[in-house]
């Protein structure tokens, strides 16, 4: 029987942030492999290609999950990384640290903290299957170089945008979309 | 001193050390020029093969009686050109060696010009000195085939141990009732979580069943005199009030005993009686009765009680015991630094605040709350602990009493804390506030990424503050959290101070015992920190173990190994060389003034009565050569020899002559 003083770990104050010891294991649990066995080498950062171009600091992404301050999701630059995985394959400690970061997204977008821009982004797939759809300057160079003006995906083949669309559904990302597109509003 | 000097330069280049700065050609022409040099010549190398063969040839050819030998510092290389003097046949003291590397081209490579100039003086001076020295015999003296051992934490039975087994009369002298020291108050050991006592005991056992080791438990060092080889050591056995020999460990005195006092073994955490052991795996398992707070009831003299072993008898004095050992190794060990100075930290002040070392009581099957880890203030099992790494350590605040280097066992016993806590107590989470996590030994890292994988949180910064909750007695640690540079205000149940280790306070008194010295960090002194980190400047007197610097558990039992092994040395020899660099007492003209008595750091001199007037003399063998006798002796009696005012007069004289 704990006494009345005693406290939940969960509830401990970080400067005025909360800290939520259970962030870095649901990031783990969603891909984040070792995530927790991070030691803010800083490798990371120094590997990434984005950073060196914008705000995003990987290590200071993985201190925050760590430490379980739930702002991380808030933060604009987690939609900055590519993906590219060179943190991934520097890292000492194994961690994937993309992986990581895409795990934080998810968490983002299921608490409707995904940028208004990358729900503008899924309008683009729901509607062409393309976040970044084909345009007539890029069509004019594909022909230069002897491609067809589309490529081989959804914009030869729109029959399988609806299956998509499907995708969206049963993720529930429709659903945030439509809701977050209502609230903006 | 009639026969012609005829004195031989030899000048280094030392790769470019010395001939890329100064011209050494013109310099070894510079020194042909000097009186009685007979022949000087430049090379490479000098203390290479060669040029050690260059030495000896020189002087049969150019039929030599001293070399100078323009280079390093004598620390370096002058046991090497000695030696090859001595084998061109001439004797190894006529040689004497100017730093023209360390003192010269070294400090003033910016000018060559002044260096070169700075050289001919040197060059110059030694020549002088050359001419002016005398030949010298070492001398011999025989070594007693016995050891002493100061302290009986693991380093000094390590080190028994190991003299013991090597056939050497090993003397263990302990001030505490038991051996064991520090490392029989742990619970368990990293990175391998060993049971420190599972580990320890058999090696206590051995300690007082080894037929080689004389066990002098309750005991202190009270006098040494002599020097290598001979030293006579006076210990006091405090008297335990209870004849050892007599005394069955049974325990009856202490069940009957109505005294209660905090027992220092476990930092008061748990009360004895004035008749105890400090713990149950004592060695030996004798009982002592601390007469500071005994009653004199007389109960445990009763029938009940010790009754017809008569084991107890509380007139019994101290004893005073003298040996006679060839080798003296110390192993003082440590003391926890006094972390209650550290007012913004509430160490006494807040119950649930409690240091490293009072961890592993409360931590121990065998300690105060019999394995189950508990807050001071009600009990409860903690569910957060906040450790705070570096207190007291890397800490320049001297002020505070602070330390500033590294205490090495810290982050690893923290570590080692964190996973104890996780195994024995579910959902409990420790923080560990650090500012490097220093886990540098063999396993070390893995251990550190093990509690990690673990659960333990790592938040990188240095607490600046701790408070209370009045009322439910939790404790709010403030730090900054240096990887985000956010301030951290974090509430605990627990907070653990994984403070420093300091020098013990009862190494003073065998410090001044053996004139040894210590660092400006205030742990004994080595011979050399790389190349003899177990001998001391005193011949004959290693250091093992904590008292030397902070270590862990392996480095101690192989430095008290490398101690041992070291002091064997001379034992085994039978013998050890003197330099005869000593003072020597005219004692005719000695007015037996005493001057010289109070002034030698190595209590070499002393007063004597020859011819019933009282003339003073020097112990060879104890003299380091200092001089210190030789420059205060108001008659001039004293002669330093190789240093006679002579041989100095000459070097000042001819350095003189370049002005």
């Amino acid at each position: 029987m704990a006494s009345e003083g005693m406290r939940d770990p969960k509830h401990y104050q970080l400067g005025k942030t909360q800290f939520d010891p259970d962030l870095i294991k649901e990031v783990e649990a969603l891909g984040g492999k070792n995530a927790q066995m991070c030691y803010q080498c800083g490798t990371c950062t120094a590997s990434c290609p984005m950073g060196q171009r914008s705000g995003l600091r990987v290590r200071t992404v993985m201190r925050k999950a760590n430490l379980g301050m739930r702002d991380v999701l808030d933060d604009p630059d987690l939609w900055l990384c590519t993906t590219c995985y060179t943190c991934s394959d520097r890292c000492p400690r194994r961690i994937m640290a993309t992986d990581a970061i895409i795990a934080l997204r998810n968490i983002a977008t299921r608490e409707k903290k995904v940028p208004m821009s990358m729900i503008k982004i899924m309008g683009a797939i729901s509607k062409t299957g393309h976040g970044v759809p084909n345009n007539e300057a890029n069509m004019k160079n594909r022909v230069k170089v002897g491609l067809p003006e589309n490529p081989p995906t959804t914009h030869t083949y729109p029959e399988y945008i609806k299956d998509i669309n499907k995708i969206l559904e049963v993720t529930g990302l429709l659903k945030i979309r439509e809701e977050m597109e209502a609230e903006s509003q | 001193m009639d026969e012609e000097k005829r004195i031989g330069v030899f000048i280094c280049h030392c790769g470019t050390n010395i001939a890329g700065v100064i011209d050494v050609k013109e310099l070894a022409e510079y020194a042909k020029t000097l009186p009685n040099v007979a022949h000087a010549q430049d090379y490479t190398y000098m203390c290479s093969t060669p040029g050690q063969a260059m030495i000896r040839d020189s002087i049969k050819e150019h039929n030599l009686n001293g070399t100078v030998v323009a280079a390093c510092s004598p620390r370096l290389h002058e046991p090497t050109f000695r030696k090859a003097t001595e084998e061109g046949g001439v004797n190894s003291f006529l040689f004497s060696m100017a730093n023209i590397r360390e003192q010269d081209t070294w400090v003033h490579m910016e000018e060559p010009e002044k260096a070169m100039e700075k050289a001919k003086d040197v060059v110059r001076m030694e020549v002088a000195r050359a001419s002016m020295l005398e030949p010298l015999t070492p001398k011999t003296v025989p070594v007693e085939k016995a050891a002493l051992v100061i302290g009986a934490g693991i380093a000094g039975i390590q080190a028994s141990l190991e003299l013991a087994d090597a056939g050497i009369k090993t003397y263990l002298v302990e001030k505490e009732p038991s051996i064991g020291g520090n490392m029989s108050r742990l619970d368990k050991t990293f990175p391998t979580l060993d049971c420190s006592q599972c580990i320890l005991t058999p090696k206590m056992v051995d300690v007082e069943r080894n037929p080689n080791i004389e066990l002098m438990t309750y005991s202190e060092v009270e006098d040494v005199s002599g020097y290598i080889g001979n030293f006579d050591v006076t210990i006091r056995q405090k008297s335990r009030y209870v004849y050892e020999d007599k005394c069955n460990g049974c325990g009856k005195c202490q069940e009957v005993c109505p005294v209660s006092r905090p027992n220092e073994f476990d930092l008061g955490l748990m009360p004895r009686k004035a008749a105890y052991v400090p713990f149950p795996q004592a060695v030996p398992l004798k009982f002592t009765i601390d007469m500071d707070s005994c009653i004199k009831c007389d109960l445990c003299k009763g029938e009940e009680a010790c009754g017809d072993l008569e084991a107890i008898d509380f007139d019994k004095p101290d004893e005073l015991t003298t040996v006679k050992v060839g080798s003296i190794i110390v192993a003082t060990g440590f003391d926890m630094y006094d972390v209650e100075r550290k007012e913004e930290w509430g160490y006494k002040v807040f119950d649930n605040v409690v240091t490293g070392i009072e961890m592993e009581r409360l931590i121990s099957a065998s300690g105060p709350t019999g394995g189950n880890i508990i807050r001071p203030s009600d009990g409860q099992k903690p569910k957060s602990v906040g450790f705070v790494l570096c207190a007291g350590s890397r800490d320049q605040d001297e002020e505070d009493g602070a330390k500033p280097y590294c205490s090495r066992v810290c982050c690893m016993y923290s570590l080692k804390h964190a996973h104890q806590l996780i195994e024995k107590i579910p959902g409990c989470v420790p923080y560990l506030f650090y500012m490097d996590i220093r886990s540098f030994g063999k396993a070390y890292e893995e251990f550190y990424y093990r509690i990690q994988n673990e659960g333990g949180k790592f938040i990188r910064g240095r607490v600046a503050r701790i408070t209370e909750d009045p009322i439910t007695k939790n404790l709010t640690v403030t730090a900054e959290d240096t990887l985000l540079g956010t301030p951290v205000e974090m509430e605990v149940d627990l907070v653990v101070l994984a403070n420093a280790v300091v020098p013990a306070e009862s190494t003073q008194k065998v410090k001044t015992l053996l004139t040894l010295s210590n660092s400006p960090d205030g742990w004994l002194l080595e011979a050399h920190p790389k190349l003899n980190p177990m001998s001391t400047t005193t011949d004959g007197v290693f250091l093992a173990g904590m008292c030397q610097g902070p270590r862990d558990i392996p480095d101690v039992v192989a430095h008290a190994a490398a101690a041992a092994a070291a002091a064997s040395i001379p034992i085994h020899k039978g013998s050890v060389t003197l330099e005869p660099i000593y003072a020597i007492v005219d004692q005719e003209h000695c007015g037996g003034c005493a001057t010289c008595i109070g002034v030698c750091p190595y209590g070499a001199t002393e007063l004597n009565e020859v011819d019933s007037k009282l003339v003073a003399s020097v112990n060879e063998a104890k003299c380091k050569g200092c001089g210190t006798c030789g420059s205060a002796c108001p008659s001039g009696a004293i002669k330093m020899q190789h240093f006679t005012n002579e041989q100095i007069m000459s070097e000042i004289e001819a350095f003189a002559q370049g002005w």
